[in-house]
Order: structure tokens, then sequence, then C-alpha cells
């Protein structure tokens, strides 16, 4: 054994955790090295140093010789000492044989287990949700697409962190020039760490400052299957339970996972009443004060009425009444995220109750505009993923709408309209199908049409494979 | 940046021709031509689609883009500076009337600069980003029609003497050459589709938008002057007019505010898609883009704010001989530009698809 | 270098925005007079007096309900004056709930109705929809009276008169068709004319042992089954239910209509109009107007009390008295028509139907030239 070698695979490592196990044979030494925690133990004192050693054998330097000693299950290849030496840090073995490095695949997959992903919870289909090991779930999606057409790509991001980064794209679907570009992208960035998938994403979008998504991500296998089979990319990190997937459309964030175990005139109906939900949360609060203070010829008689003595002795104008409200709402959502639970319940009935009531009682807020609040903050829930973004861009409506009313209302809407007509993911019109209209892909858009009916995959993507339904039962 | 498919070129030749002739226009056609100011409207609008088609067939030549490519810039700088000239003229009129709209029926005692200055933001962004955005934010706007007829069969009442739209024409053809004359100001709306890329796979789907539009235009008027009768030179703004539900406050506002959202869009986009024209033209000029629809932007702020006191000047102004010189621009263009594309058939050139 | 110009050219647009919003001040509703009644009364001194009924709120827990004030200002012009009564209550007066324009008899007996209205139908903000209306003695009595059930003065009208369908003899008119009728051929107008009527609402003695009656407050009801006639700006004439029902079968639409006759035996029948529909068509020649008016009416009761025994043991009509029927309503309309030749006042607009249908200009002829024949068809129910 090379103890220069040995040395210098030791002294690269600064840590405790490092374990050198030297293994003394007949004639010659061999070592081995790893880290303690990172590699699976048993296995390796089971199928490298037990049979090793009942050889008695001096330790051959010779590939082949060596490869027939032992009953390893795993890889063993040689190694440079560089990648020896990441190959240690990522939790493989390394075993050091004369002057040969040889790797060994020893990896602990030390994740927790396969379970319903906490952000999506579901009443009807499958609850399989990605965990922190890229081998699980890649194993996942490999249960849900049985084919040698699905391709994983290896890639290793972070200097530090050597994170893999697996690219996932059925071959013959996915459009080349979308995985090209993601390979690109990913190649181009040089970091320290990626710890979570969310670095990832932030540095391949092409806006990052912009409050639109343009990269989706979801933590459930189905859903990544099935966006696969539709000819998108996914982006998976080890260590990150959320999948990426690219390209992303807005209408996407409007389905749900159980959208595809529904019956489709339902599914119809929850899309119709989730758009609603997000229309009221983000343009009731601003119309509210819109109608108050500038065009209330739109309110009904009574409604007026009502509205006038709610809001009768109210010390604040309606747009800082407004404002008030909504961040009031804003820090209970926060807070409420983070409370520990065991106080989670009291402080909700404190800050629900007792302060929407008695903000109304001691004339702080109206009524009415509690009840806004209420039930724009519920509509927001309608469509989770884009609670931040709603939460941010209502205040700035409700600022535009105080200033100029519905016509201020309508030109910030339009500039949104604007900014996300321009809006791209990967080539695709970030609006599609609605901007510009694909009456493809339009008709499974808000309204669900049924497995049989939808035949062709999206066109808002360029697709070799346009097909993915070829006979239809004919009831 | 300047894509426009065949849809959405659909939905802009609906909205383009209806939106401004629906806001001053009718109470001053009512006053040259009576109650068959709905004909007069129709025959603008068919023959507007005239202009249409030459500016499409030109288009497919490649357009103003082409024109610069083949023909050099001093010919583009001199075919463009007209068209400059144009689309100031009708930015001033289009402004006008969405100001007029804005300040007396959506505020109350207002001064109309904040409305100006907020306009031309808008439309500042808008034309930075492009005609393909003004295209698209057109087609999501086409979602508004059916809403817009839900709530008015909804909520609507509706009380309408189709009597007063009779006689026909009582005064024989002189009426058509009157109003023709006073208005042509309203009419020939389509040069600044010069500066785009346009794929046209069906022309079908053109001809029956052109049809609708003028099918719901005269429609429109019919509706105005069968409400109004003999009034209907009294009343300002015929859309803020009839954008209501015709019933008094009980279920719903006055306000039939989903007409009114269509309309101030349809009318910003409109404007945007001048102030795109105006930036197509700085940049074959080698003037940068947020440079040149700033530049116009504040001009034309600045000559509405100061240059006149109130919108009816605006109004005399437009209607006054200017009106000729801008019609003559508007069809010698389109013309003009297949002439010289034709001589220069050096070099083919095509619209990047 | 380039994000970050964005990014200033954002913030510059940003604050330009609020730069506007502050020329557009907020004024929200608690700030506003909102008036849902517009009265307007001539003075002596040729200066018109604006009564304006103005919602206060409830000024209790209970959101739904609203109280009413009646303020009053007089001015050369109704914008001066409804100037003054924003600076006598320091709130921004506004019209766009303004349901009922009320007309006193001082400003509808003098000829400056249309003028009046001027600043009314330039009004962005006044809804064209608003009814219009006259009545007997002052706006002001009529809008501050005390009203046994509903809210105020103004809505009540507004209920009776539009909210529901029309009843046979209540006429209604918005502001929109006042101003159409003004400027057809005939520039003949017709208002509701209301009229109060007070109900005593007796309150319970007072505790005390003090004697005395009961105290009475006065509740008033209004009665709206008259029609004031203008032709121009000339007032004409008060017509009973009688006009209002010859208006309302040629010009409106009926639902809730009700008429009675006499039966074959003396009977008094009631009849309930569901729907009328009326056809003119326009006879050059003659220069007649024929208008064939078909109802659909239901029978609700027949009696005669003259009788024994009241109850009439039948609810079917004959044929003659179906032809009674016809008849009797006929002759309401072309005797109401009658008295319009009289005073020349072409409030059915017949001239302006002459010009549209016959392209014949009759606007210096003479409405006693004109001839009207009434067919009506009943289908009973």
């Amino acid at each position: 054994m090379d103890e220069e070698k040995k040395k210098r695979l030791s002294g690269a490592f600064l840590t405790d955790d490092l374990i050198v196990r030297p293994l003394k044979g007949k004639k010659s030494d061999a070592c081995l090295f790893y880290l303690d925690g990172m590699t699976d133990v048993t296995r390796l004192e089971e199928e490298v140093i037990k049979p090793l050693i009942a050889t008695g054998q001096a330790f051959v330097t010779d590939k082949e010789r060596l490869l027939s000693s032992i009953s390893f299950s795993g890889t063993i290849k040689t190694a440079t000492e560089q990648e020896a030496v990441e190959g240690v840090a990522a939790g493989d073995a390394v075993l050091l044989v004369g002057d040969t490095y040889y790797l060994l695949s020893t990896r602990k997959a030390n994740s927790r287990s396969v379970t319903e992903p906490p952000t999506t919870p579901i009443v009807k289909g499958p609850r399989e949700g990605f965990v922190e090991d890229v081998k699980t779930n890649m194993t996942l999606l490999r249960r849900k697409i049985r084919s040698n057409k699905l391709v994983f790509k290896r890639l290793t991001m972070g200097k530090i962190t050597a994170t893999t980064v697996i690219l996932a794209y059925v071959d013959g679907v996915a459009p080349l020039s979308v995985v090209n570009t993601v390979k690109e992208r990913l190649s181009d960035i040089e970091i320290d760490g990626v710890p979570d998938s969310s670095y990832v994403a932030k540095m391949i979008e092409k806006r990052p400052y912009s409050l639109f998504r343009q990269i989706g991500n979801s933590e459930k296998a189905d859903v990544i299957a099935s966006k696969l089979l539709d000819g998108r990319v996914a982006i998976l990190v080890d260590g990150s339970p959320i999948v990426l997937t690219v390209p992303f459309l807005l209408i996407e964030d409007f389905e749900d996972s159980q959208d595809r175990y529904k019956k489709p005139s339902l599914v119809t109906f929850s899309r119709l009443v989730r758009l609603f939900g997000v229309f009221f949360a983000l343009f009731l609060p601003a119309a509210f004060v819109a109608v108050q203070s500038h065009q209330y010829q739109i309110l009904p008689l009574q409604l007026m009425i009502t509205i006038l003595n709610s809001t009768g002795g109210i010390p604040f104008s309606p747009t800082l009444e407004m404002i008030i409200a909504l961040l009031l709402f804003e820090i209970l959502s926060e807070a409420s995220i983070r409370m520990p639970r065991h106080v989670g319940m009291a402080l909700s009935v404190v800050g629900a109750i007792v302060l929407g009531q008695t903000a109304v009682e001691a004339g702080f807020l109206s009524s009415i505009t509690v009840l806004i609040v209420a039930m724009s903050g519920i509509g927001i829930y309608t469509v989770p993923d884009q609670v931040s973004v709603i939460s941010t861009l209502r205040m700035f409506l409700v600022v535009a709408a105080g200033l100029l009313g519905i016509y201020g209302l309508l030109l910030y809407s339009l500039a949104i309209l604007a900014y996300l007509s321009d809006m791209s993911s990967f080539g695709i019109p970030y609006l599609s199908p609605f901007a510009p209209i694909d009456q493809n892909d339009i008709k499974d858009a808000l309204i669900k049409l049924n497995v049989s009916d939808n035949p062709l995959r999206p066109f808002s993507q360029r697709l070799n494979n346009r097909t993915k339904l070829k006979n239809r039962r004919n009831v | 940046m300047n894509e426009i498919s065949g849809k959405q070129l659909s939905v802009m030749i609906f909205f383009i021709p209806f939106v401004f002739k629906m806001s001053m226009l009718p109470a001053y056609l009512y006053e040259t031509a009576g109650v068959d100011g709905y004909i007069i409207v129709g025959i603008f609008a068919a023959v507007e689609f005239i202009q249409l088609w030459a500016v499409l067939f030109a288009c497919e030549k490649g357009g103003m883009e082409a024109l610069r490519k083949k023909c050099g810039d001093v010919v583009y700088f001199v075919v463009s500076c007209p068209l400059l000239f144009v689309i100031f003229i009708k930015s001033i009129l289009f402004v006008a009337e969405i100001v007029n709209y804005v300040s007396t029926f959506l505020f109350y005692n207002i001064i109309d600069a904040p409305i100006v200055i907020t306009l031309l933001l808008i439309c500042y962004y808008f034309a930075y980003k492009g005609a393909r955005t003004v295209a698209r934010v057109f087609e999501t706007t086409i979602w508004l029609l059916p809403v817009i007829v839900v709530a008015g069969l909804a909520f609507g009442e509706t009380d309408l003497h189709g009597d007063c739209l009779l006689s026909v024409f009582p005064n024989g053809g002189s009426d058509i050459l009157r109003s023709a004359a006073k208005y042509l100001i309203y009419t020939f709306d389509f040069s600044p589709l010069l500066f785009c890329k346009i794929k046209i796979k069906r022309k079908g789907r053109i001809g029956l938008f052109s049809l609708l539009s003028v099918a719901v235009l005269m429609g429109c008027y019919m509706i105005f002057y069968c409400r109004y009768g003999r009034a209907s030179f009294l009343i300002d703004c015929a859309f803020a007019r009839l954008a209501s539900f015709d019933t008094v406050i009980s279920e719903v506002g006055s306000l039939d505010w989903i007409s009114s959202i269509l309309w101030i869009t349809t009318a910003v986009l409109n404007l945007s898609l001048k102030l795109n024209a105006v930036a197509e033209i700085g940049t074959g000029l080698k003037v940068k883009r947020p440079v040149s629809i700033g530049t116009f932007c504040v001009a034309l702020g600045l000559v509405l704010l100061k240059a006149f006191v109130n919108m009816r000047e605006v109004f005399l102004m437009v209607t006054s001989g200017i009106q000729y010189a801008v019609f003559g621009i508007e069809i010698a263009v389109p013309i003009v530009l297949l002439s010289l594309l034709a001589a220069k058939k050096g070099g083919t050139y095509a619209p990047k698809s | 270098m380039r994000r970050s110009r964005k990014w200033i050219f954002t913030l510059a647009a940003i604050c330009l925005f609020f730069f506007c919003g502050q020329y557009l001040p907020e004024e929200p509703l608690k700030s506003k007079a909102m008036a849902v009644g517009f009265g307007i009364d001539l003075t002596d001194k040729e200066s018109v007096s604006v009564h304006l009924q103005i919602l206060t709120g409830s000024g209790s827990k209970q959101q739904s309900g609203s109280n009413t004030q009646v303020i009053s200002a007089e001015g050369a012009t109704l914008g001066e004056a409804a100037y003054k009564i924003s600076r006598d209550t320091g709130l921004a007066v506004s019209l766009t709930h303004c349901n009922v324009v009320v007309l006193g008899e001082s400003l509808l007996k003098s000829t400056s109705v249309y003028a009046v209205l001027n600043y009314l139908i330039c009004n962005g903000y006044l809804s064209d929809n608003a009814c219009i209306v006259s009545c007997k003695g002052s706006a002001y009595d009529l809008l501050s009276s005390p009203i046994g059930f509903g809210d105020n003065a103004s809505v009540y009208m507004r209920e009776i008169i539009g909210m529901y369908d029309r009843f046979g003899d209540i006429t209604g008119k918005k502001l929109r068709e006042f101003i159409v009728d003004y400027h057809r051929t005939g520039q003949a107008n017709w208002l509701p004319f209301v009229t109060r009527e007070k109900i005593p609402k007796e309150t319970p003695p007072s505790s005390g042992g003090e004697s005395g009656g009961s105290s009475e407050e006065e509740n008033y009801l209004f009665e709206m089954n008259r029609v004031a006639v203008l032709v121009k700006n000339r007032f004409i004439g008060v017509w009973e239910a009688p006009g209002a029902l010859a208006v309302n079968c040629l010009l409106n639409k009926i639902s809730k209509g009700q008429l009675e006759t006499i039966g074959e035996h003396g009977e008094k029948i009631n009849w309930y109009v569901l729907k009328n529909d009326c056809k003119l068509s326009y006879d050059r020649d003659k220069m007649t107007v024929k208008a064939n008016l078909k109802i659909q009416a239901l029978v609700k009761e027949i009696v005669d009390y003259s009788a024994d025994n009241a109850h009439v043991d039948r609810l079917f009509v004959t044929e003659r008295e179906e032809r009674r029927f016809e008849s009797d309503l006929a002759d309401v309309i072309t005797s109401f028509y009658a008295e319009m030749q009289r005073k020349d006042a072409d409030v059915f607009g017949f001239k302006e139907g002459f010009l549209s249908h016959c392209r014949m200009d009759v606007k210096d002829v003479p409405l006693s030239d004109i001839g009207l024949e009434v067919n009506v068809k009943l289908t009973q129910t």
C-alpha cells in the first residue's frame, strides 16, 4: 500500500468523522476510508472486509482478482485521488490497495419514509410523496413509468456540496430543445452549494426577481409522472423532496393533483371555483376600496346604505383601513406558520375572533372590511401555490384603487397582464393556452375533458410525439 | 416582439374599428345625419376594411421592415414621417376620448392631467413590450364579452323604440357625403399593423370578424338611437350611457362596469398599438425604443394638457382640415409601400414565421 | 446596469402614479351627501329652490336601516343651490343614487321646466333612469313627508313607479324618456302627478294619570294615478286616473292593472290585467292612427251589492261582457285623446309616428286633424 497516498487521502479531510481502517494482509496492507454515518458499514463489513480477510491472501492490486475475492453488490471502480476524495465526501468508501484507489458505492440511504406530502393533502388518489433521497425519488418515478424511455441524466452541482441533480424526461416525448436548454443552464452554474431544489429553480429562471414563478414544482410522484408524459422535463435534486418541472404555465397552478382522479364535470366545477376564488382574493379588497372612494355608483342602494352605516365611525380612510386589515391578516398568517402547535389553537382564537371582533367593536375597523379581508383570505387558498403572489399583488391593487379608483385598478391589472403576456417559460408563453389562444389546449384548461376525449399532448410545446391515446373504447 | 397570429389579428380587427366610434361620434353623427347615423357608420367601417386588406397584403410582403431593408433608411424615413404625423393626430383624439369618458363618468369634477399621465404611462409600457403583448392582451379581453352578455341578460332592462330608426335617408344621399366629409378622422386605423409580422392562415376568419365588427357597431348605434331618439345629440359619450343596465340601482349599480372595463381596455390597447408603431419607426431610424416612445408620450401629453383647454377643442382641431391630410396619408402609405416593394424586386424578403 | 435602469424606471413610474393620485382625492362615502331624492321648486324671486333627501345612516348597530333628511337651498341655478347644500353641510352632494326627481307645482306651471333640467341631463353621475314626477304643492313637502311604511318618500315613490311592473293607472317617466319626448315632433310630455294624503297614526295614551285623548302623528300615502301634461315648456293640465290608464295602455307596459266593468245585469266585474300589447299603424290618407290593443286579463271578482245576495255565483263572463270591456277601454282611451286634441298635446307621439312611418312632416298640423281608432282585443285567461 502506498503510504503516501494514504496520508494524502487522510489529510484531505480535516474532520473527525473520517474512519481510516487499515486491513492487514499477509504480504501487503490495504486501507479503507469512509465517513462515519454516511456509509453502510454493515454492508461494507459483510461484503468487503470479511471476504477480504477470510481469503487470507495478500491484497492483490489487480482489479479483476480483487473483485473476484469479494462479493460486493455495488459498483467498484478505480478512481483518481480527487474522485476518491469526492466519493468519500459523498458517502462512498474508498479501498486503497497498493497505489490504487477503489471507489465502492456504499452510500447509506438515510431518509424518511415515503409518506403523503404535507403541502398537498388529497382525498382520493396516490399519496406517495418524494423524500430527500434522490435515489428513492428516482425509484418512485420508475415505478410510475416502467419504460426504458424514461431517461435520468445525472449532474453534479455545488463545488462544496457536490449535490446530485437528476434531469428526468421521457425520450421521444420531451422536446430536446428544452432538455438541452436545461442542461446548458445547469452546467453554466458555478456555485458553492445547492442545499435545495429552490436554489436550482432560482438559478435557471429567466426572471428570478419576478413575483411569478417560471418553474413548476411538486412533491407528488404521480403529478411528476403525469407531467413527464405530457412532455415536461423534471429536475430532481438530492436532499430536496420538491421536484421541479419545466416548462411551467400559469394555468398549471389552477390544476390540482386530484383533478386526474375525479369525474371531469366535477373537476370543471372545481377549477371554475378556484378561478373565482383567485379573482375575488385578488380584486375584492381593491374593488371595495375603489367603490367606496370613487365609483360608488356601482353599488346598489341597499348595499351602499349598509356600507355607509358600517363605515360611519371609522377614523381611517378606506384605503388605509383596508391596508391595515390586510396587514393584520398577513401577520396572523405568518405567525400561524411559525407558532408551535401546542399554542396554535389558542392564538388562532385570539387572532381571528378576538382581534377581528374587538377591532370592529372598538371602531378600529368596519365589519364589512373584516368580512372582505376574510373572504379574500379564504379565496387565496384555493390556489395554495400562489398564496404569496396574490397576497403581494392585492396590496398593490388596493393602493392603486385607493389612488385612482376602478380606473387605477384597471390600469394596474393591465400592467400585470402585459407583464404576464410577455413572459415565457423555456420558450412557451406563460399564459398559454389563453394568450395566445390554442384551441386544442384550451379545451382542457379550465374545463376538464375526459381522458378518452383528450388523446393529444398539449400543443403549447413543440413535441414530436403528440399522441398519447391511440384507441378509444367506443361505447 | 411584433409577431401576431391570425387569431389575434381577428380579435384586433373586431375591436379596432369599434372602440373609438362608440364614444363621442354617435352624437356628432346624429347632428349631421340624424338617425341614419347607424348606416353611415356601417359604411365607414366597411370602407375601412378595404384599407385593412391593403395593409395585410403589405404585411405579407414584409411591411415596413422589408421597406427599410430593401430601400434603405432614407426612403424609410420619408415614408415613416407622415405616418408619425398621422399617429400623433389620431393619438390626440384617442386620448381625448378616453379622458372624456373617464373624467366624466368614472370620476366627479376632476382635472384631466392625472388621467392623461397615468394613461400614457400604461400605454408606454404596452408599446415597450411590443405588438405581441398587445395582441395577447386583446385575446384575453375577448372573455369579457360573454360575461357582458350574461350580465346584461340577467340584470338589464331595455326599452327600445324601433320607430326611432325610421325613416331611412329622408334627405337622400346627401347625409352620407356630409358625414363622411366631416368625420373622416374616425376611420382608417389599421396602419400600425404595417409594423407587425402577421401570420395569416385562414383569411375567411378575418372576413368573418370584419363583418361581425361592422354588424356589432351598427347594432350598438341602432340601440343608442332607439333609446335616445331625437335627443341623441345631447349625449357626449354614447358608450357610457349604453353601458348601464337601464335600471335604477336596485340589484346592481347603474354602471355596467364590465362593459366599461372592456371599453377602457380595448381603448388602451388601441392606443398602445399606435405607440408601438412609433417605437418601430424610431428603431428603424436608430433611436432606442424607450426613447422614441417616451419622447412621443411626453409630446402628446404636453400638447393635450397645454395646447387645449378641453376635449371639445381637441375635437374641433381633429375634425378641421387636418383630417383630410391624415386620411390621405392613411390611404397613400400602404399603396406607396407596396409600390416600392414591388419596384425593389431584388432579394426576396419573407417575414420570419 | 440594465437591470438597475429597469428598476429605476419602474420606481419612477410608481412615483408618478402616486403623484397623479394626489390630484384625485379620496372621498369616502361618509363624506358624501348621498341624495336619493331631488326636489325643485321655483321661488318668487325667479330662483330655484333645491331640496335634497339625503341619507344620514342609521347611527345604530343595525346596518341595513337608514335615516334621511331633507335639506334645502336656494340659488339662481340648480348647480348653485347644490353647491350651497354642499357648503352648508360640509358634505359633497352626490346624485349617483338619486332615484326620483320631483318638480314642484310652482316649477311645473312655469315655462322653465326643461331649462332647469339641463343641469340634471348634463350631470354624468345622475342616472338616466331616475324617475321624474311632478307634485301638488311644494316638492319639499312631498320629500319630507313621513311615510308609514318604507324608508323614505323617494324610495317609496320609486318602488311604486319603477321597481315593480306597472300598475294600470300609475304611470312612470324616466328622465331619459322625458328628454327624448321633449325633442320629438310635437314636443308633448306627460309626468306622473303626485298628491299626498294623510293617514292618521294613533299612538297609545301616555301613562302617569294624565287624562286626555291619544296624540296623533301624521303619516302620508301618495296618490300617483294622475298625469300632468306639458306641451313644449307649457303646463296644460292634470288628468285623473283614466288619463294615466290611457297612456299606459298605448305607451307603457301593464302587468298589475285592474279594470272594472258592468255586467249584463248590472254586476260589477273586476278584471286583473296581466299584459298589454299595442301596435300603432298610420294611415296617411285618412290622417288616422289605428291602435290595435291586445289585452290579457282574468276575472277576479263579480259582485252585485244592490242585489239581495251580493255573491254572484259565477266567475265566467259572457261574450257581451267581454265586448263591453273592450268598448269601455276603447272609450277611456279615445276620450282622453279627445281632450288632448283640444289642448293640441301630442302625448302619444303620433306626429313623430307619421314622420317615421309615412315620411310626412306634420309638425304644423293641429292634433285635431289626426284621428285615432282604438281596437281592443281581450283575451281572457
